[in-house]
């Protein structure tokens, strides 16, 4: 490995992470203080693992935040911090993450990785799910994530210094840990955790209303629904519905779909293939939903 | 306890026909058992209350008193047969289940005597005036209010259910007309108003309110103004924002109602219906509470009250108080703890954690060995000796016989059985926390193993390198003026584990042995410290050791998702060879099979082969990539018709060859064999035995858990 370090941004690079920017506000209701951590967090550069259940809105979170910032720093006209978004999954290697060579013509041309294109770009690089990745590929973030702020390549032999407005940004559900997915101490240690959960009823009611395009009563109807569910999940389902998938259910019902049916499809099909489990989760929906 | 005899409700619950014995309409239609609904039922219940509760059926289907609900029990009649259609009957239950689950997600239990009511001018005392004893609940302090505290109870319950109904109904539209339905049937079901004493009427009036009864009553006119008052007193109960403070509130109003009316039958006046809708006469309450004195009715000796109750709702029971079995309880809370005392003998009907492992496997598959195997009567066994296996769980294996040299037929007798669980896993947890000094090795090395899974897979249309002598030839290929490959990366792809894995334990007498204890000195590695007590004792023996590695292999197999069987055998002579299981291949590790552990003990002999011959039947059924078996043993094969008939010297050569004949067959079917011993002696004849074959001789016992873990790792990672 060579001792140069290159300065970036190049003009390509800012070109290419212009594609990234989140174009309108996204709708979001904070249910604590994750704003302001999160906004301190990115004065200091920290960065921010986020915690909590699938559909609780961490991937929201993080898209209103790059909206946030952007507005923050640049004002309208530039737009939102962009945001490079990597859903990791088993068979993401670290090649994937930093780039790759591939033959052309009369030779091989590198291509930079996603998390290589918003180093030098900047903006928030989101890891989504990152306990889903293997843990020899998590590690090339280390020397990314403390005071260093470098991304080594090791196939060009090159050390890439990280743009001043990067900033690396994690989710991970505690929910479904199993023994080999869990988050190395190493890992771990290099965030700052910030723990989200389901909203609370009446919060999510209107998140509901105002995403599904609802009527009152239905949205509280499936707020509703989605609270009592949640109760199986310590013993029977692995996690309780999100409320992704509760506006899922209320988007059904505003295209016509009646609602039983419609929660049956968005909710009780999605928690459980065990038929008894399914039975006793419709018992509910037709309780809540005539 | 005098007065809450309840004349009319074993006849309401006649009515509502659970007894198969009497009454067509039962014959006509079966009903909904409790047994076929509990489950889907069960997790209704879980999902709208947040808690836990067992559904257990009555004792009794005519006497809903003998146990009341607890907050982790819920009583139901074990059949319900009210409606024709099976649909409205499971409904019946459901509405049953929604009215109790209202009262934690409506707040009964969260009565807070110090909290106003929002549609009733305060009744109670300020909570600062009154005395409270330690430990009472605010229901307990309310309750004291009245002289007639079971009456009290009663009203304030009637109360709570008709708030709870209508607050149920509006949060679960879906289920209002089932529950419609139900109302309309307790309220066909309730006692005629004409039979009454004067005070029941009036509270049987309470009660047909709370189900939505509109009709005006027929009643003395004795009776006309507190039923007035009393409808009054109820109405805003189903106000959208009642809470349970209105019920308390309303039921001091009740209650006033219902203790100032006589019990006692006379004439008093011709009954006509009343007219509802004209006000009563406004009524000053009461303004002293404590209720000074009780007030003193004639007839309230000899004639209790009585309400008969809703058969779908339930009774308060002991749930009112904290259980902490602090500050007194009135004699009713004292009988109903009793009573629920004693439903711990009832037979559980469907207990969360009962009853799931213990499913009767289905009988095994015939295979070659087995015990169908006749010849028929007129056929002489071509050999004398042979066995025939006449039960499902004992099978017939042939014998190598190395004099001959040839088989013999039928000549060994495995009976198979379930070791029987012992009352707990604590011997289980014990041995996890005895050795926790090992356990995160072994987790570690489990996990790596898991990880190991990956191999370089070369010239791939995608990849994450290129895969250098495919990328050379495709630019050959393409200078030559060819078409080049695409496939010119390579990639680490995973290789998902397969692997079954059958241990088999000497059980024989001889792994009663103590063992010496570890040296500290020689090897620190060791988890256990010299003169620790372990499951209650200081000295290990053998077969210690070997139930403690079978602990540290199952928590470590359970984590890396491995089929394994766990397998002890022994026996006493060829007619008997004992097979005995912990854990099957497919059978989950519940805290059943953990708890088989605790009674593995020493028995018998060691005839290794037919033992051996019945593991392989068990692997031969498993489809896995790998099977493995690992035998564990403490000395070489000894049984007490073991070659001996080749004279006293052969018998050890003859049981050596036969196993060593087992183990070829095992390498045939592409199982795996390895041989562990903790024989120091071990190389004399595993040399003979295991010729070709991997095993292992440990010198020192105490090296059993972590070394097989080790060995584990080598033998199923490469």
């Amino acid at each position: 490995m060579t001792d140069a370090v290159t300065m970036l941004p190049s003009h390509a690079a800012t070109q290419a992470i212009e594609a990234y920017r989140v174009a309108e506000e996204p709708f979001y209701l904070p249910i604590g203080d994750e704003i302001p951590l999160f906004e301190a967090a990115w004065r200091e550069r920290i960065p921010v693992l986020l915690k909590g259940p699938t559909g609780c809105g961490k991937t929201r979170f993080v898209e209103y935040m790059s909206w946030r910032l952007g507005h923050e720093r640049h004002g309208e006209d530039r737009g939102a911090m962009p945001l490079v978004t990597i859903s990791c999954h088993e068979d993401l290697t670290a090649t994937d993450l930093v780039g790759r060579y591939l033959l052309s013509g009369n030779g091989t041309e590198w291509i930079d990785g996603p998390l290589t294109r918003a180093v030098k770009g900047g903006g928030l690089c989101y890891l989504d799910e990152v306990v889903e990745a293997r843990k020899d590929t998590i590690v090339v973030i280390h020397s990314l994530t403390d005071h260093r702020r470098l991304l080594p390549i090791e196939k060009k032999g090159e050390l890439i210094r990280a743009h001043p407005d990067f900033l690396l940004v994690v989710s991970y559900n505690p929910g479904y840990q199993s023994t080999i997915k869990d988050l190395k101490h190493s890992t771990r240690q290099r965030f700052l955790s910030i723990e989200f959960d389901y909203p609370a009823q009446t919060l999510e009611q209107r998140i509901i209303a105002r995403e599904a395009g609802v009527a009152s009563p239905t949205a509280d109807a499936l707020a509703l629904l989605g609270m009592q569910i949640r109760h199986l999940d310590a013993q029977n389902l692995l996690e309780g519905p999100g409320t992704r998938l509760l506006i899922y259910a209320g988007r059904m019902i505003t295209q016509g779909v009646a609602p039983r049916r419609a929660c049956d499809v968005a909710i009780v099909q999605a928690m459980t293939d065990d038929p008894l489990l399914a039975k006793g989760i419709r018992q509910v929906v037709e309780a809540v939903f005539p | 306890m005098r007065g809450y005899v309840t004349p009319g409700a074993r006849e309401a619950l006649r009515k509502l026909g659970a007894d198969s014995t009497r009454g067509d309409a039962d014959h006509r239609h079966p009903g909904q058992t409790l047994e076929g609904a509990a489950g889907v039922l069960g997790l209704y219940y879980r999902a709208l209350s947040g808690r836990n509760a067992a559904l257990l059926p009555f004792g009794d289907n005519h006497d809903p008193q003998q146990y009341p609900d607890t907050h982790t029990t819920i009583r139901l009649p074990d059949r319900m047969a009210r409606f024709p259609r099976a649909a409205a009957n499971f409904g019946w239950y459901k509405v049953a289940l929604t009215h109790r689950a209202a009262h934690y997600e409506g707040g009964t239990f969260d009565f807070q005597f110090d909290r106003e009511a929002p549609n009733f001018s305060r009744l109670r005392p300020a909570l600062a005036a009154i005395a409270r004893y330690e430990h009472e609940s605010d229901l307990e302090t309310f309750f004291r209010l009245f002289a007639q505290r079971e009456l009290a109870i009663e009203l304030f319950m009637i109360c709570e259910d008709m708030r709870l109904d209508a607050w149920a109904k509006r949060r679960y539209a879906g289920l209002r007309q089932t529950f419609e339905r139900v109302e309309r049937a307790a309220l066909h079901d309730r006692p005629p108003l004409a039979t009454l004493r004067p005070r029941d009427a009036l509270a049987e009036t309470m009660v047909r309110s709370s189900l939505g009864a509109v009709d005006a009553p027929v009643l003395p006119s004795l009776l006309h103004d507190p039923v007035r008052r009393m409808r009054a007193a109820l109405a805003p109960l189903r106000d959208k924002g009642a809470t349970v403070e209105d019920s308390a509130e309303a039921a001091m109003r009740a209650y006033c109602l219902v203790v100032r009316t006589p019990n006692l039958a006379a004439d008093y006046g011709t009954p006509a219906a009343i007219a509802i809708e004209v006000p009563a006469p406004p009524l000053a309450w009461p303004a002293i509470w404590p209720e000074p004195e009780r007030t003193h009715l004639e007839g309230d000796e000899v004639l209790a009250s009585s309400i008969a109750p809703v058969a779908y709702r339930d009774r308060l029971g002991s749930r009112y108080t904290f259980y902490r079995g602090a500050g007194p309880l009135d004699s009713q809370a004292i009988y109903r703890f009793t009573a629920s005392a004693g439903t711990t003998s009832a037979p559980p009907m469907r207990g969360s954690d009962a009853g799931e492992d213990e499913r009767p496997l289905p009988p095994p598959e015939p295979m070659e060995h087995d015990h169908h195997d006749h010849f028929g009567a007129d056929l002489e066994p071509h050999q004398a000796g042979e066995l025939h296996s006449h039960e499902v769980s004992s099978f017939v294996y042939p014998e190598w016989d190395h004099v001959k040299g040839a088989y013999r037929r039928n000549w060994c007798m495995v009976r198979e059985s379930r070791i029987d669980s012992g009352s707990s896993a604590r011997y289980f947890d014990e041995t996890l926390q005895a050795y926790a000094t090992l356990v995160p090795e072994i987790r570690r090395q489990i996990e790596r193993l898991s990880r190991d899974g990956l191999r370089k897979v070369r010239r791939l249309a995608h990849g994450d390198d290129l895969d250098l002598d495919a990328a050379i030839e495709a630019l050959v290929d393409r200078r030559a003026g060819l078409s080049p490959s695409e496939d010119v990366y390579v990639a680490r792809q995973k290789v998902a584990r397969d692997v079954a894995v059958a241990f088999l334990v000497d059980m024989s007498f001889s792994t009663a042995e103590h063992v010496e204890p570890p040296d500290a000195r020689r090897n620190e590695a060791l988890p256990l410290r010299t003169g620790r007590v372990i499951h209650g004792r200081t000295y290990r023996t053998i077969i210690d050791l070997e139930k403690e590695t079978m602990v540290l292999l199952m928590s470590a197999l359970e984590r890396l998702g491995d089929t394994y069987g766990i397998y002890c055998f022994s026996g006493t002579g060829r007619g008997d060879v004992r097979f005995l299981v912990v854990k099957e291949l497919d059978e989950r590790l519940s805290d059943r099979v953990a708890a088989r552990l605790e009674n593995v003990k020493p028995l018998n002999t060691t005839r290794m082969g037919p033992a051996i011959r019945h593991a392989l039947r068990k692997l031969r059924g498993q489809e896995a990539r790998t099977k493995l078996l690992v035998l564990i043993s403490d000395g070489r094969p000894f049984d007490l018709d073991y070659g001996q008939e080749y004279g006293d010297n052969a018998e050890v050569e003859y049981a050596i060859r036969d196993t060593r004949e087992a183990l070829d067959e095992a390498r045939q079917a592409g199982i795996a064999p390895f041989v562990l011993t903790v024989d120091a002696q071990g190389n004399d004849y595993l040399r003979t035995m295991c010729e070709g074959i991997d095993y292992e001789v440990l010198d020192d016992v105490n090296q059993l858990p972590s070394r097989l873990l080790t060995l584990y790792r080598t033998l199923t990672g490469g």
